[in-house]
């Protein structure tokens, strides 16, 4: 394969993993809303594994394949890991203020209060967190990453094609 | 950085993917450079220069103007 197919190909390969990402994120929205795509069976169990291969196996190869990156992939590739550890080490910190702020103030105010924000919208990351098996927990937190990457890279790549 | 590789391109009468090929990179990076979105490093560059016979500098315009250094005192 030529250098430039290879180039061209990584592109490709780019958009089929964001298009999967949306469907995968699509799907589950759906899902938690009552819409269910009632693909059961093998055809079901068809566009799962696809689903699962181009939006989470696929961008590991896409962000571990350097030979198939060209000089300018590579500065948008860097661009994006840049931003990506900005949220890596925001994220945490976020979500521990928002511990203090609701175990460690809120909670002492009256139990209807406190009750009150801790089912509240904006405190959902640490509910979730609480509320998550570990090792889910650590496969959902896997996974999101992965697509981040692949929704931040493309987003670079719009940005720049303006 | 301001280029001239729209023009020379033209002047060629070639694609954004014939430009690409010739330069081994792919069409979005030659976009990219066209539209001053993307520096290339060096070895592209040269590719670039060697490609239409005209030195760097004569291509790509960085805006850089030397200072004067001042007067020494002899």
């Amino acid at each position: 394969m030529q250098k430039f197919d290879r180039y061209r190909l990584y592109y490709i390969l780019m958009n089929v993993s964001l298009a999967a990402i949306i469907s995968g994120i699509g799907s589950e929205l759906l899902y938690n809303i009552g819409i269910e795509h009632h693909l059961d069976g093998p055809i079901g169990a068809l566009a799962f594994f696809l689903v699962g291969l181009f939006s989470v196996l696929l961008p590991i190869f896409l962000i571990v394949a350097r030979f198939m990156r060209d000089q300018y992939a590579e500065e948008i590739w860097k661009k994006t890991a840049k931003h990506f550890m900005y949220v890596i080490a925001l994220i945490p910190l976020f979500i521990q203020i928002q511990g203090w702020i609701l175990f460690g103030w809120i909670k002492r105010l009256d139990n209807s209060t406190y009750q009150y924000f801790y089912h509240h919208p904006i405190f959902l990351p640490i509910q979730w967190i609480l509320s998550t098996d570990s090792f889910e927990l650590f496969m959902r937190v896997w996974v999101y990453s992965i697509c981040f990457f692949v929704i931040l890279f493309q987003w670079h790549r719009w940005r720049d094609s303006r | 950085m301001k280029n001239k590789l729209k023009v020379l391109r033209a002047m060629n009468n070639w694609t954004q993917a014939d430009l690409a090929v010739r330069l081994e990179v792919s069409r979005q990076a030659v976009n990219a450079i066209e539209t001053g979105k993307f520096d290339p490093a060096l070895p592209l560059a040269f590719r670039i220069a060697r490609l239409f016979g005209m030195p760097i500098e004569d291509i790509f315009d960085d805006g850089f103007v030397p200072r004067e250094a001042p007067a020494r005192e002899t």
